[in-house]
């Protein structure tokens, strides 16, 4: 068996694992739910997590191990991962193939020549780490970007919220019926976007964006093994750019850090000797720079440097934090969130009640695309008994919580429920203050017992001269928990009558709202 | 385009060949000893947590024993140097060489003659006596409720500071460190002033005599609430505890208690002349918490009507029943 | 290929020709302007030209099996033919080694996943840790922590007698009627996957006879004894029990086994848990029933509104098979004769006066029984000691006087 067919059955293979492990992740038993699918395995595979949430925290996340083994086979074997196993790398081929197949060979064999911009993928890693690196401590200044552009993170982002939710607006079985997803089509566009480049340069993204890439591409190039050219039969007929996936010019010196492993060109040459895979260096020569000049080099870490101070420079994670910005349970405080989330939107998929949405930019452009609560959206606010989004996350950034701890019990008690939040009563818009009207919705599905919500009676003489004795629902902040079924449940359901508001949440001291609660 | 090297064609010698191979293992069993070092050292949440110090402050001089001396007149430097002598004279407390820091009441930009504030004359006082007891400096302090810089200047108590020779130091947000009280409910984690007490060796709390309206009254132990920094004001919430913890988290070395005017009515902030009485007081002790029964008596109440005063005496931190300590009253002088 | 263009390949491969002079053909564009040119009639000869082009090629290099004729007329060969495929190029050993591996790797990873999907992660099993810390009930005195395996969904609700037809609705009458004093309702959910929950309600009927009372006179027709407590009952997915002052009913949302395990656990746990000062006994009424064609689990305390006579209470009643029919008894103790006496006299005249019913001639036996007959039923009433007692609805007289004399018997032979 060829090389290159053994490279499209692994592309096959972990293209289709990928979309099943997207496809499974909702919460349940049955073979096609949640079961023990390791949804996130590709998250936990991917280095460029690992050493990002590694730099923000100086630690590694027990899950993000994985790692290793893609690092590993990258020093030992090239990109191979970039070639074999990434889901995005697999789409960007295959539409670079579609789109390229048709044209003539002169001019894909030019399409697939080594451009200088190709530099820019690792200007755009190292800004990327640069803004992850800066000290730990009261004051992060580190903040995690890399989810932006990482294309684990982002395909399964753009996947999870957008490709399938397409996909499935026939049967409405892939994704659940009925999700939606805030912002959704800003991913989906911005993956389109680039899936779509490919019809300019076969594999665009790879070739000039992917960080991860560019990481891999350091990593690898000093690989004992690697792509060469034995003068000896070379007719430099250049051929073997016509399918080269990594324009890494096999035929001369080769570019070490962009062969993506494809062994297509070993296939197209058509004296069938000269390029061929053995011990390093290529006969014909290696070059194992990047192509990025020390300028570059410099002028992107500056760049990345920037990043965290700039962003914080507003406040958003001081005084003037966002307080509808509610986050999951379990989720760390707001600084090490930051240093934490890559974006990958997992939680947003497995959370049963599609209460987590990503956020849009509203919240501070840090936020992009990280979890929190809508409770205007989805089946009811967070569900009690639900520990999904913890156990989904990859890089800890929402804790993964034991059930006890997220309702204080057992050897929680004394720390009492996780709170994300606190629901306050608009007395304005709620039917029995302001409008004369019985309701009582929100203090009967009040999920925490005894309730977080009460009622007090009063008489009221309605404009007819009636008198209605009505039901007022006061909130105690002692016992809500902001899990937010009474905002979904409110019948007001344009601006709910009683919403909630990220104050008391217990990841932060210092958004407390009481001193004492009823369990300390 | 890109030709192929012109020179002899490279052999990869099975040396070279060894050697990338042993660069690769190392560069694999490196990464994985990082990875190792690096696995769950600090988990989700860790940064949270309280790496809380021990923010405990004990400046006393036992030597001393516990001292009160109470003068009576109007003039506050006059009456602090009389009360002064009479516990001993501060060569007892303040010897040469010592740092000094005082934490004054700056809590509000309002002008001293409202007695919201310690009244400048007393720091300027208290700053130049330290210093002619060869204390090598002497720092004021405190964190605040409104503006810092506008707070030690509208005050006067800036430029009395300065002009006996004394440092002001204003606190910033990094000046704080989470401390933790050891028997404490409420000071867990929370931010307590520690930047300028770097080399401090001796504390001495001045505070005026104030009514309050959530703690009954604002005397020298509730001074100490200007070295608690975050969202502090939480703690109105149970003001009664927090003061208490305050008795808890300081030992003072000595107490400058001014009671020549008294805010007997709108405290703390007061705002009016009208609020102040004039009581002709000035207690000076080692005992925080007699100097608060005492001035007690100048806001016409006992310290049974203070319930964060009973509680400290309950617990040991100080003595209520300050006429046991045999208070050296100190008459005015013609003088 | 620029300045690397070989002579040699352009000498020896007539496609690159092809491609190189006649883009215009082979392209897109060169047919569609192509096309547009000729127009629709023109389409012919464009695509007779590219066939013959195309047949050249094929005839030429004979190189047929990378040029795909999928598309009309696209020939896609990536190789410049004329050169023929390098034999050399099928993969050595080296190569299918490795390619092996790769497959194998492959498989491992499929496998692994497998394997992993069947271990189920703590999200979906909503345990970190084994079964959750048993969670407090809210009914201190009663039942402190539910059994392993059981959460609380939501709040314990309580009701009062004024509040329990916001509950029950109409049903509240029964329970009103027979002393009702509180009722605690909440609702659990069994952890472990199931989606199955259950409502729990304890309801407080003051004195054991009340809660059997509630407890018999809705019995469903197809219960089974549960043996649990002072009475229970199982049907489908309810199990029903009386303990004491207590009457508890356990309803499950579907009538699983594994609901049915849930519901007995939390009974016997209910059982195990709460003190009462005394159990419901009706043994001593028990006896006064013959035994003889009597329907299993059928004797009742009826608490009010006996037989629709509003003033006829705490009756004890009992369905017997008389042949095809089902015929009723009933029973109560008054304390005393004279009490008895009045009742059977109360009785009697309500059937007659009331239901418009018609006095048979008088039984011979018990003395001054009556039996009246209302139609389409018999009802028959005596008294006996302390012992007011009937049959209602016999389906005829001498089904009527047979069982008059069995209970009769019954119940003064017992005294005797």
């Amino acid at each position: 068996m060829r090389i290159t067919t053994a490279r499209r059955i692994a592309q096959a293979f972990f293209f289709a694992l990928f979309v099943w492990l997207c496809v499974v992740a909702t919460v349940g038993t049955r073979l096609w739910q949640w079961r023990g699918w390791p949804i996130r395995w590709f998250l936990e595979l991917d280095p460029l997590v690992a050493i990002g949430t590694a730099l923000t925290t100086r630690s590694l996340f027990p899950a993000l191990f994985w790692a290793l083994a893609t690092i590993a086979l990258t020093i030992l074997l090239g990109r191979v991962f970039c070639g074999w196993v990434c889901p995005l790398g697999s789409i960007h081929h295959f539409v670079g193939w579609l789109a390229w197949r048709s044209r003539p060979l002169k001019r894909r064999i030019e399409g697939n020549r080594y451009h200088r911009a190709q530099a820019v993928k690792y200007c755009l890693l190292a800004a990327l780490l640069a803004a992850a690196v800066l000290p730990v401590g009261r004051m992060m200044l580190a903040s995690l970007q890399t989810g932006l552009l990482d294309p684990i993170p982002l395909v399964n982002r753009s996947f999870n919220l957008a490709v399938l939710s397409i996909a499935d607006l026939a049967t409405g079985k892939w994704t659940g019926a009925g999700r939606f997803y805030s912002g959704a089509g800003l991913v989906g566009a911005v993956f389109l976007a680039l899936v779509l480049l490919n019809v300019a340069v076969p594999r665009f993204y790879c070739r000039f964006i992917c960080p991860l890439g560019a990481l891999l591409g350091i990593i690898g190039r000093g690989a004992p093994w690697a792509i060469g050219a034995r003068r000896a039969k070379c007719t430099e007929c250049g051929v073997c750019d016509l399918n080269c996936e990594g324009a890494c010019n096999p035929m001369g010196p080769i570019r070490l850090s962009e062969c993506l492993m494809c062994m297509n060109c070993m296939d197209d040459c058509p004296s069938g000797e000269p390029i061929g895979y053995g011990p390093r260096p290529s006969p014909s020569g290696e070059i194992t720079s990047p192509g990025m000049s020390r300028r570059e080099f410099v002028v992107s870490v500056a760049a990345g440097l920037a990043v965290a101070p700039l962003a914080r420079l507003g406040g958003a994670t001081a005084g003037d934090w966002p307080a509808g910005m509610i986050r999951p349970p379990g989720a760390v405080a707001e600084e090490e969130f930051l240093a934490r989330c890559v974006k990958c939107s997992e939680c947003v998929r497995v959370c049963p009640t599609n209460v987590l949405q990503p956020a849009g930019l509203s919240w501070g452009w840090e936020a992009l695309w990280t979890p929190a609560l809508n409770n205007r959206i989805g089946t009811s606010g967070c569900q009690a008994n639900c520990i999904a989004c913890g156990h989904a996350c990859p890089t800890g950034a929402i804790r993964p919580l034991t059930l006890d701890e997220k309702l204080g019990r057992g050897d929680f008690e004394p720390a009492g429920p996780i709170r994300i939040g606190l629901a306050y009563v608009d007395r304005g818009r709620c039917l029995p203050w302001a409008m004369e009207r019985p309701c009582i919705v929100c203090e009967e599905t009040c999920p925490v017992s005894p309730k977080a919500i009460h009622l007090e009676e009063a008489e009221q003489t309605t404009r007819e001269g009636a008198t209605v004795r009505l039901q007022r629902p006061v909130v105690d902040p002692a016992r809500c928990t902001g899990c937010g079924v009474c905002e979904h449940e409110c019948p007001m359901s344009g601006l709910r009558a009683i919403r909630v508001t990220a104050d008391n949440e217990t990841r932060d001291r210092s958004h407390a709202v009481l001193l004492h609660h009823e369990h300390q | 385009m890109n030709p192929p090297g012109t020179g002899p064609e490279p052999v990869a010698t099975r040396r070279e060949f060894f050697l990338r191979g042993l660069r690769a293992g190392a560069a694999v069993a490196a990464t994985g000893g990082l990875a190792a070092w690096l696995w769950n050292r600090h988990p989700p949440g860790d940064f949270g947590r309280a790496q809380a110090s021990d923010p405990r402050k004990d400046f006393s001089v036992r030597s001393a024993g516990p001292r009160i001396a109470i003068a009576t007149g109007r003039d506050r430097a006059a009456m602090l140097r009389r009360a002064l002598a009479a516990v001993g004279g501060i060569e007892r407390f303040i010897a040469r060489g010592d740092r000094v820091m005082l934490k004054v009441n700056a809590a509000f930009a309002t002008p001293a003659i409202l007695g919201a504030t310690t009244h400048p004359d007393l720091v300027a006082e208290l700053a130049r006596l330290c210093r002619a007891a060869g204390a090598e400096s002497v720092i004021v302090t405190d964190n605040p409720i409104n503006a810092p810089e506008s707070c030690f200047e509208l005050t006067g108590i800036g430029a009395a500071a300065r002009a006996a020779g004394a440092d002001v130091f204003v606190p910033r947000p990094g000046s704080f460190r989470a401390g933790t009280l050891p028997g404490g409910r409420l000071i867990r984690d929370w931010p307590v002033l520690e930047e300028p007490f770097a080399g401090i060796t001796k504390l001495i709390g001045v505070a005026p005599v104030k009514g309050h309206q959530r703690a009954g009254a604002s005397m020298t132990i509730k001074n100490w609430y200007g070295l608690l920094g975050g969202r502090r004001n939480q703690f109105h919430q149970d003001i009664d505890g927090i003061i208490v913890e305050l008795a808890m988290l300081v030992r003072p070395t000595l107490v400058v208690l001014d009671g020549t005017d008294s805010m007997m009515t709108n405290g703390p902030t007061g705002g009016s002349l009208a609020d102040l009485k004039a009581t002709n007081t000035l207690i000076v002790t080692t005992d925080p918490v007699a100097a608060d029964a005492c001035g007690a008596t100048l806001l016409g109440k006992s310290f049974r009507d203070l319930p964060y005063l009973v509680r400290a005496g309950e617990l040991g931190l100080g003595t209520t029943d300050f006429e046991s300590l045999h208070p050296a009253r100190v008459p005015a002088q013609a003088s | 290929m620029g300045d690397a263009e070989s002579a040699a390949c352009k000498a020896h491969c007539p496609l690159q020709e092809l491609v190189l002079r006649r883009p215009k053909v082979l392209s897109l564009r060169g047919i569609t302007n192509a096309m547009r040119r000729g127009g629709p009639p023109g389409w012919a000869p464009v695509a007779g030209q590219f066939m013959h082009s195309f047949w050249q090629t094929m005839r030429r290099c004979g190189h047929g099996q990378s040029i795909s004729s999928q598309s009309v007329g696209w020939p896609s060969c990536r190789l410049p033919t004329g050169m023929q495929r390098s034999k050399a190029r099928s993969p050595g050993p080296g190569e299918r080694a490795i390619a092996a591996c790769a497959l194998a790797v492959l498989a491992a990873v499929l496998a692994g996943v497998c394997i992993q999907q069947a271990r189920f992660d703590p999200a979906v099993v909503m345990s970190a840790a084994g079964p959750p810390a048993a969670a407090a009930t809210t009914m201190p005195g009663l039942l402190e922590r539910w059994p392993a395996g059981l959460l609380p969904m939501s709040g314990a609700e309580a009701f009062s007698p004024g509040t329990l037809s916001d509950k029950i609705d109409g049903k509240a009458d029964l329970y009103l009627s027979a002393g009702f004093v509180s009722l605690n309702d909440q609702r659990v959910a069994l952890t472990g996957g199931s989606g199955s929950w259950m409502e729990v309600l304890v309801f407080d009927m003051g004195v054991p006879a009340n809660a059997f009372s509630v407890y018999s006179s809705q019995r469903r027709p197809n219960a089974a004894d549960a043996g649990i407590a002072d009475y229970s009952y199982e049907a489908d997915n309810e199990l029903c029990l009386v303990h004491g002052r207590y009457y508890v009913e356990l309803v499950c949302s579907d009538s699983s086994d594994a609901a049915r395990r849930a519901a007995e656990t939390l009974a016997r746990a209910f059982v195990g848990a709460t003190k009462v000062a005394d159990h419901a006994n009706i043994g001593a009424e028990q006896a006064l029933f013959p035994p003889e064609g009597l329907i299993a689990g059928s004797i009742a305390l009826v608490p009010s509104d006996v037989f629709g006579f509003d003033r006829l209470k705490n009756v004890f009643v009992a369905r017997y098979r008389d042949g095809g029919n089902e015929v009723t008894l009933f029973a109560a103790n008054r304390g005393g004769p004279d009490g008895a006496a009045r009742e059977a006299a109360e009785i009697r005249s309500f059937f007659v006066v009331d239901c418009g019913g018609r006095e048979t001639p008088a039984p011979p036996a018990p003395p001054g029984a009556s039996i009246i007959d209302l139609g389409g039923s018999f009802e028959a009433v005596f008294s006996a000691g302390p012992y007011v007692a009937g049959v209602h609805q016999a389906p005829d007289l001498g089904s009527a006087q047979r069982w008059l004399a069995v209970l009769s018997r019954r119940i003064t032979g017992g005294r005797q």
